[in-house]
């Protein structure tokens, strides 16, 4: 019997199949792809730039590779795209900002060799917010992206055009950056996967900077397997960034199906049970995935973590001044080319002092070796909320930042301080059908045991079996 | 260092002047404020103050390094870090 399914709900994994076998080419699925954006990104405004005749070449290519045997690897032939701040050679690259409207790279960043090494047919770059920071603000080059859930929400962070993507079955796999929960913000208020690899594991070279002591590149996908796959295509030692790590990458797609039988899970329900900006309704989720974890022989523990205040203050100082040191000279000449938001969000850090950096620099071993002692020595992974409510109205954001702190409540920014790798995944939906999700973190470069959770946790919320019922179609 | 979450979430000190003192910031770092945007920055400052108190500590010990320190490796022959 064939398969009913549409090409764009295939997984990473099927679709390539279909490529080895010479049931689909890639030709095939990167024309559908473009029509699909062509159709919907007048909705979402998920892409910035499609690249449409690299496209096709490309597709014929990996076709031409396929059928002589050569084979490189899990993306070769699958369209992808990625947020633009990422330098791609001789396409425009934009980080959504009136700043660098024309600007177009001499080189690739080092995520796109990869992708393009392995085989990967970009389809386009991704919207952002401006830097990878300011926010959905309406006077940039282009409009912000749309949540495929109900479009009048917001996406989530950052990579906005990378969550809008994936949930709308426009990209099965897109790459972002995450700061302070870039990536899993769009995750989890879009309802897909997204992981924050440990720091060093994936290159941050040719992305454009936010903070380079918080910076991390990773992948979104509909699937954990799909995430683990781009993972493991993006991964490796890069000599050329400074702070890339030189170790092997473990294969992180083999113990997807191993369940969590044996593991020890810790689950840190303090940092945002009592909180007023918690929905009940993420929390309930997590709580019902956790019990189904236990029933499934997980040993599941509360612990109590260093206050999330302090996370946040530590990783929002260096976020900061970072950024403030980054932006200083085109914030003293040409200010009002900003976004209002990004220069709300940058400006004020002129009056952070040396003394208030090296304090939060401190801070942030003090709280990665608290982590590690309370956490890590003793279990496997730690789970804990992403967005603490589903995702608010983008029409809810006030003219000047900060907007209220509910509307952009996320619980990511602590393992962008200690560096752990975490994972956002979908819990199930809320009332007003919104997704909602949780976090997954765990030991420093264990990718591996965190997708395996959180495999087990996509199979106990059938969340993927699910897709935004109803993308509006353009007017 | 524990507590429940929100607790050692801190304001601003009372009486601070956040608006006279960011217009000191602003003038000494030589950055312009467009009119429209200013009272945004303020309230944007005012919170990133507030954040400040939270990094320190009264009994931290002197030998708690910041974690950009450089922990020199020898043979590292590229200048990255092996773990």
């Amino acid at each position: 019997m064939s398969d009913p399914r549409a090409l764009h709900e295939l997984s990473v994994a099927e679709a390539g199949a279909r490529l080895r076998s010479g049931a689909l080419t890639s030709a095939e699925l990167t024309r559908y792809t473009l029509e699909r954006i062509a159709a919907l990104n007048p909705t979402l405004r998920a892409f910035v730039t499609v690249t449409e005749e690299r496209a096709l070449k490309d597709a014929d290519r990996a076709d031409h590779e396929l059928a002589s045997g050569l084979d490189r690897g899990p993306l070769h032939g699958i369209p992808y795209a990625l947020k633009d701040i990422f330098d791609t050679r001789g396409i425009r690259t934009t980080s959504h900002s009136w700043l660098m409207a024309e600007h177009v790279p001499d080189e690739d960043a080092e995520v796109e060799s990869r992708l393009r090494a392995g085989g990967g047919v970009l389809v386009g770059k991704l919207a952002t917010h401006e830097f990878a920071l300011g926010g959905p603000s309406p006077e940039l080059p282009f409009p912000p992206a749309r949540n495929p859930w109900n479009t009048e929400h917001f996406t989530g962070a950052s990579s906005s055009g990378a969550g809008a993507a994936v949930a709308a079955g426009l990209v099965r796999v897109a790459i972002g950056s995450d700061t302070s929960g870039s990536v899993r913000g769009p995750a989890c208020h879009c309802g897909t996967v997204g992981l924050k690899p440990t720091y060093g594991l994936v290159s941050r070279r040719g992305a454009f900077p936010l903070s380079y002591a918080l910076d991390h590149i990773g992948p979104l996908g509909w699937t954990v397997a799909d995430t683990a796959l781009a993972t493991q295509v993006i991964a490796g030692h890069d000599p050329l960034d400074p702070g890339s790590v030189r170790r092997p990458v473990p294969d992180l797609v083999a113990g997807l199906g191993q369940g969590v039988r044996g593991l020890r899970i810790a689950y840190s329900p303090g940092w945002f049970r009592d909180d007023p900006a918690t929905s009940p309704e993420v929390t309930a989720a997590i709580e019902r995935v956790l019990a189904e974890l236990g029933e499934s022989g997980a040993l599941v523990d509360e612990v109590e973590l260093p206050p999330y205040g302090r996370f946040n203050a530590c990783g929002r100082v260096i976020m900061a001044a970072e950024a403030y040191a980054i932006h200083e000279a085109e914030l003293r000449r040409r200010p009002t080319a900003y976004g209002r938001y990004t220069y709300q969000r940058i400006a004020p850090a002129a009056g952070l002092s040396a003394a208030d950096l090296v304090q939060a620099l401190r801070l942030r071993q003090e709280l990665a070796d608290a982590v590690q002692r309370i956490v890590f020595d003793r279990y496997d992974v730690l789970v804990t909320a992403t967005g603490l409510s589903p995702a608010p109205r983008l029409d809810a954001f006030p003219t000047d930042w900060p907007p209220p702190r509910e509307l952009t409540a996320m619980q990511t920014i602590p393992f962008n301080v200690t560096g752990h790798p975490a994972l956002a995944l979908p819990t199930g939906l809320s009332g007003t059908g919104l997704p909602l999700g949780m976090q997954i973190a765990g030991r420093a470069f264990d990718e591996a045991t965190v997708l395996r959770v959180g495999a087990a946790v996509e199979a106990i919320t059938g969340h993927a079996a699910r897709r935004p019922a109803a993308v509006p179609r353009p007017a | 260092m524990s507590g429940p979450a929100g607790q050692d979430r801190q304001d601003a000190p009372a009486g601070r002047d956040h608006a006279a003192e960011f217009d000191r910031v602003m003038a000494r770092a030589g950055l312009p404020v467009p009119a429209e945007w200013r009272a945004g920055t303020v309230a944007s400052y005012a919170e990133l103050m507030a954040l400040t108190p939270l990094l320190r500590m009264a009994d931290r010990p002197v030998g708690s390094e910041p974690s950009a320190v450089y922990r020199m490796r020898a043979g590292d022959d590229e200048g990255t870090k092996d773990v």
